[in-house]
């Protein structure tokens, strides 16, 4: 049925050359924007349990504090304070070095920060950026107040020393306990060490691929067949997309606003139940929450819709040939328009909440292909089971129920105990979110391992589908 | 272009069709998961050329749209392959795909697009689409707000923009209205001679055939016949409505019901046994008795409760429409028998009180022309052909029927007052035709050297090819050489042979000297000849000086052109008083006694009429003919019929003493058409009339003049005739009667079959009602001829 197409003129090796160079730019972007989580692998020291404090800080004062940590690269120190539940003045400022505090030499300042103790809240975190290498294992802290006095001042939690924790010296004297500091940072990997050889060795098989798969003249090629049915059905899709999402709001006075209003609304009201009658204590719960919320609406609804898509067509798959998969397909990218849209409610909610957009957002369309792909391999399986037994719909009602559960959405995922931890490690979604969130609530890059889970998931789910779908296509017809 | 492959398509059809998994689990668990297999088609193979336009006909499920989705690429097939070479454009529903809540105009996009067109394509024609669909002003509305013809048209539209190389049509063509419709069919006749490669399935025959090069015909899941549009458009339709084989359909059915026997029981009921009708049962039980079933005949009145149980099909020829037979059909039909009326003519069959009365109990009709079959299957009735009736007049029937779509086209048979009529407007026809093919041939009797020469150049001048025949005493100057080889003479004038001569001739001119004298003898025969319509010439000029004469000629239809025609109004005066018909009838009477007596003498006269082709003779019987006579006309009679002329039989009040003897039930049986005045039968002994239920043409006109006859009817006589009178479908009866003698008492017994024309007081008037009468025959005579 394929149209007869002559490819033998396209130049397959400029091709691959250009596919080349566009993964070369992908790769030096994704270098740039997650070099920390693609050199470290996450390595940090826990703060020992708090057990004291080492009493108020005040202008003049000045603790030491020697810490052990092996790690190749320090991104944040994390300090625990009390305010003694009262308003505090002047400032804090915590100096790292990786030498010890024998001059006072500016040039072995390896961080420095100074924060605004009037804003402390009681026992919260005061959190030091670092994001730098390191060289050695021991890192010197260094914390001096100005413009605090008694009674006017914070303390920081401490535990008793250890080997692990010596003890901290407070203005010379050696005070026999040890500063609460939880240590984060990342072991230099083996990819990250090698990523620039990983990269050139990955794109020249992929240029390989590429020449192989767009070879020249043979239509039967996969790359071929690929770009021959992106030409053909592009328009297609393209156009069922478009009916889709016209008719979604056709008729209705507020049409594609709700594409917004939606989820801001919905976030809006969970925000009210869980944040005033299920309290929990999650860092910015509204970006919490709404981020879960859009991904996961994503997914019951384009997975829904794709459900529905080979039945909901019947009258035109039993009369015009145009390949099946295209039904489910261009269900999910109809759904994916709104996701792309609902993203600006999220954006101005990370705006409000005072969170930074940083350059990891330009990690989010990956995020999405991943969602993407993950949701239209469901809708194939879904689909080709629904054509078949018509209960799929309603069982699916009641598995996107449990699975949204299932997914920490509203709650913590601390909440689920070690021994189940299972249901979130398998639980694709879970990954998906955790993905979105990183990025969104801390700005950074997700572990690499995240990226393995994302596009693992991804492609697993969309292959399985894919295959039962292909199977079973032909059989469509009959039992529509 | 296309090549289907041994292509089979199985439906699985679970045994409960299995639609939710705990279903599916619990029969897969319990082995209980069967399937029933239906196979569409099996093992076709098929191929369409570049170009071709190729029609796929079939009953409902023979899987016609199957193979066209499969072609389509909508359904795969269970085994074999297919493959087509270019774009393929599916028309098997229109509109699918539409979205009632997007504009025209976003629809038009949405469609395109299922259908594999382009962005730039759809944008580029787009102007072309709206046009075609002539849906401007409505294109940016919802098309939930459409009718369901704009929808059509939109999609039509669509489907069509395209010059795809292959095009899929599934029954389509009746989009939109009239107008629309003629364009769509434009459009798709354009595709079509553009070379795009055609599938095409419609239920209309007609459209197949029109549109078609070549016909995929499915059957059973195979391909029955595949070829010629024509070819296989003609055997499906014999296929679909077909000449049922009384023999073979009878024995399907005893297959069907009862495996073990074989033959199955007919019972061939009659209410009659004319000659006809005898050599109709009598054939009948032959060809049952030849294919195997036993066949046995009764009278309906001998049929019992024991007789309706043993048969199963009852035939019923020449039976009466009396309650009693309308009863035994009810009842037959009640025990689910099989019944069949036996049918020689259409109007027989019309005209058949059984038919009348049980329409819905009959089964069907055993016909013997093609016109009955024609008609039968137009009411819905099956049509049996095998048991023909082969009797003489029947095969000329059948002759007729052959021909009837090709010479007869425009025939309407409910204009037609009788199957001979038929037959009679097919000879004309016919001959008709034959003349096309033929020189003119011009006769003229004149011995008028002049005049005939005037004549002969007149007529050369307008047709050199013409022929003209002379009489063979005539001398013609020698500057009528230049005509030779157009100029023919007659071979004698001899009297007999005359009406022959004339028959052959297109028009004559002028007369023989003879005749031109009034009173000779000889102009009197071709009168004779004339008035009698043995000799049917469309022109004919008849030199005459008497008016009447004329007036008489033209008023008759005999004769088309008369050279003075100026006094018909004071002839026609003439016309009603003067009795000058019983004149004319009176000479016929004499003339051809002369040549009745002719065959006693050496039968010249004889062997000249059958030898005859064309001509219509007349015979007459009179009361004093012998025996002996009378015998042998009818021979000479019967054997002129035979060979296909129309006989005339003249006869007078000997009727009524002749029925007495032996010879007169032969010549009821004789196959002549009877025209007599039958006043004087009528009063005769009915007993003796039984001979005239083998006739359907009979027209009796009863003329009451005396109250002694009216009472004669009315103490039985008449109620004898008037149920033999069911016997004759065709009989008309009337009663003239004068007025003091028609009672309301007179009415009863009349009857609904008889009409009664009340005679005004003047016994004066009395001919003018009678011409009234026979006037009204005429016209239908006059029918005819017009039509010729």
């Amino acid at each position: 049925m394929l149209k007869k197409e002559d490819y033998s003129n396209e130049k397959s090796w400029k091709k691959a050359g250009i596919a080349f160079f566009i993964y070369l730019g992908i790769a030096f972007l994704f270098y740039f924007i997650a070099e920390e989580q693609i050199t470290y692998r996450t390595y940090q020291n826990e703060s020992p349990m708090q057990s004291t404090n080492i009493g108020e800080i005040v202008d003049g004062d000045r603790i030491e504090q020697t810490i052990f940590y092996s790690g190749d690269y320090l991104s944040s120190l994390t300090f625990q304070t009390a305010t003694y539940a009262r308003k505090n003045t002047g400032t804090i400022t915590i100096t790292v070095s990786t030498e010890p505090f024998d001059t006072e030499m500016d040039s072995d300042i390896f961080v420095q920060q100074t924060f605004d103790i009037e804003k402390l809240e009681d026992n919260s975190n005061l959190v030091v950026k670092a994001g730098k290498k390191l060289e050695s294992p021991v890192l010197y802290l260094c914390i001096t107040s100005n413009g605090a006095t008694y009674g006017n001042a914070i303390t920081f939690y401490a535990a008793q020393k250890s080997e692990e924790y010596p003890s901290l010296i407070r203005n010379g004297q050696a005070e026999g306990i040890s500063l609460c500091v939880g240590v984060e940072g990342g072991l230099a990997t083996f990819f990250g060490e090698q990523y620039w050889k990983i990269v050139f060795i990955t794109g020249v098989i992929l240029a390989g691929l590429v020449l192989i798969l767009f070879g020249k003249g043979e239509k039967d090629r996969l790359g071929n067949r690929i770009v021959f049915h992106i030409k053909q059905y592009g328009f297609l899709v393209n156009q069922l997309v478009k009916r889709d999402f016209k008719t979604k709001y056709k008729r209705s006075t507020l049409g594609f606003l709700w594409s917004f209003l939606n989820p801001l609304l919905t976030m809006i009201v969970q925000y009210i139940v869980f944040s005033t009658i299920f309290r929990s204590d999650i860092d910015n719960f509204p970006v919490y929450l709404l981020s879960a919320g859009i991904v996961f609406n994503f997914f019951t609804e384009s997975v829904g819709g794709g459900l529905c898509a080979i039945v909901g067509n019947a009258s035109l798959i039993t009369k015009v040939y145009v390949p099946k998969y295209i039904y489910p397909f261009s269900k999910v990218l109809s759904t994916a328009i709104n996701l792309v849209i609902s993203m600006l409610p999220l954006l101005f909610a990370v705006g409000i909440t005072g969170e930074e957009i940083t350059k990891a957002f330009f990690l989010i369309p990956f995020l999405f292909l991943c969602l993407i792909l993950f949701c239209v391999g469901m809708s194939f399986l879904l689909s080709t089971s629904m054509v078949f037994f018509r209960d799929t719909q309603f069982l699916w009602g009641i598995i996107s129920l449990v699975w949204m559960y299932a997914t920490p959405i509203f709650y913590p995922e601390s909440i689920i105990p070690e021994h189940f931890s299972f249901i979130l490690k398998g639980n694709p979604m879970y990954h998906y979110l955790k993905f979105f969130r990183t990025i969104l609530m801390q700005g950074v890059s997700p572990q690499m391992s995240e990226y393995v889970y994302c596009i693992g998931f991804a492609l697993l789910f969309l292959l399985i589908g894919a295959k039962v779908f292909q199977k079973a296509q032909n059989k469509f017809v009959l039992y529509l | 272009m296309i090549q289907v492959e041994n292509i089979s398509m199985r439906f699985r059809m679970a045994n409960d069709r299995i639609v939710s998994l705990k279903e599916y689990v619990i029969a897969r668990l319990k082995g209980q998961l069967k399937y029933r297999d239906f196979w569409v088609f099996q093992d076709i193979s098929f191929e369409v050329g570049k170009g071709e336009v190729v029609g796929i006909i079939g009953k409902n499920g023979a899987g016609k749209s199957t193979l066209l989705k499969i072609i389509a690429g909508v359904l795969t097939p269970t085994k074999g392959s297919v493959s087509v070479q270019g774009k393929v454009v599916p028309m098997l529903e229109l509109g699918s795909g539409f979205d009632m809540e997007l504009s025209g105009r976003e629809n038009i996009f949405l469609n395109g697009s299922i259908l594999g067109y382009g962005r730039e394509f759809l944008e580029e024609h787009y102007g072309e689409i709206l046009e075609f669909s002539q849906l401007q002003e409505f294109i940016d509305m919802p098309i939930r707000n459409y009718s369901s013809g704009m929808l059509m048209r939109l999609a039509f539209s669509i489907a069509t923009i395209v010059k795809p190389e292959v095009l899929i049509v599934d029954e389509i063509l009746a989009v939109g209205d009239e107008a629309f419709q003629k364009k769509s069919k434009r459009k798709m006749l354009e595709l079509m001679s553009g070379g795009t490669t055609v599938l095409f399935v419609s239920h209309s025959i007609e459209q197949i055939r029109e549109m078609c090069n070549r016909v995929v015909w499915l059957e059973n899941g195979k391909i029955n016949l595949i070829g010629e549009a024509k070819k296989v458009c003609d055997a499906y339709q014999e296929f679909m409505n077909p000449t049922v084989d009384l023999k073979e359909s009878i024995q399907e059915r005893t297959r069907k019901t009862d495996a073990e026997k074989y033959y199955m029981d007919v019972l061939l009921v009659y209410g009659v046994l004319g000659e006809e009708y005898e050599w109709r049962v009598h054939n009948q039980k032959e060809q049952l008795l030849a294919g195997n079933m036993a066949a046995a005949e009764s009278y309906y009145q001998e049929i019992t409760e024991k007789m309706i149980a043993r048969y199963r099909v009852f035939i019923f020829i020449g039976c009466p429409g009396t309650e009693e037979v309308i009863s035994y059909i009810k009842k037959l039909k009640a025990y689910h028998k099989t019944v069949l009326i036996d049918c020689s003519g259409i109007l027989e069959w019309k005209n058949n009180r059984i038919y009348r009365n049980c329409k819905a109990e009959i089964h069907g009709i055993v016909a013997a022309t093609g016109l009955v079959e024609e008609a039968a299957k137009k009411e819905g009735f099956l049509v049996y052909r095998n048991l023909d009736v082969c009797s003489d007049r029947m095969e000329q029937l059948s002759e007729w029927a052959v021909y009837d779509r090709e010479i007869l086209p425009d025939l309407d048979v409910n204009q037609m007052s009788g199957d001979m009529e038929v037959v009679n407007y097919y000879r004309a026809v016919k001959k008709k035709e034959e003349r096309k093919n033929r020189n003119l041939r011009i006769g003229c009797f004149c011995l008028e050297k002049e005049m005939v020469e005037r004549l002969a150049e007149a007529v050369f001048t307008v047709d050199p090819q013409a022929e003209l025949y002379l009489h063979p005493n005539l001398q013609l100057s020698s500057r009528m050489e230049r005509y030779r080889g157009r100029i023919f003479y007659f071979e004698s004038m001899e009297r007999e042979k005359l009406p022959g001569i004339y028959a052959d001739l297109d028009l004559v001119l002028g007369i023989e000297r003879e005749c031109a004298e009034e009173d000779s003898e000889k102009r009197q025969l071709y009168q004779q000849w004339i008035y009698a319509g043995l000799v049917k010439i469309p022109f004919f000029i008849w030199v005459s000086k008497k008016e009447e004469e004329l007036i008489d000629m033209i008023q008759n239809n005999r004769i088309t052109a008369a050279d003075e025609i100026s006094f018909y109004q004071t002839v026609k005066k003439w016309y009603q008083k003067e009795k000058w018909r019983k004149e004319w009838i009176e000479q016929i009477f004499s003339q051809v006694k002369k040549e009745v007596t002719a065959i006693n003498t050496g039968g010249r006269f004889t062997r000249w009429i059958q030898k005859q082709e064309t001509a219509q003779i007349v015979f007459l019987l009179k009361k004093e003919t012998e025996k002996e006579k009378q015998k042998r006309i009818f021979t000479c009679a019967k054997n002129c019929w035979k060979k296909g002329r129309d006989v005339l039989l003249l006869w007078d009040d000997a009727v009524g003493d002749l029925a007495k003897g032996t010879t007169i039930s032969e010549l009821a049986r004789s196959e002549v058409y009877l025209y007599g005045s039958f006043d004087r039968v009528v009063a005769a002994e009915w007993e003796d009339c039984d001979f005239l239920r083998s006739y359907s043409q009979i027209r009796i006109r009863i003329f009451l003049q005396q109250e002694k006859q009216w009472q004669l009817y009315a103490s039985g006589d008449y109620r004898r005739f008037q149920r033999r009178q069911l016997y004759f479908s065709c009989t008309e009866i009337l009663f003239l009667v004068r007025e003091e003698f028609f009672t309301a008492h007179s009415e009863l017994f009349i009857g609904e079959y008889a009409k009664v024309k009340v005679l005004p007081d003047k016994e004066e008037e009395w001919d003018r009602v009678i011409l009234e009468e026979e006037n009204l025959e005429d016209k239908r005579e006059e029918r005819i001829i017009r039509k010729q």
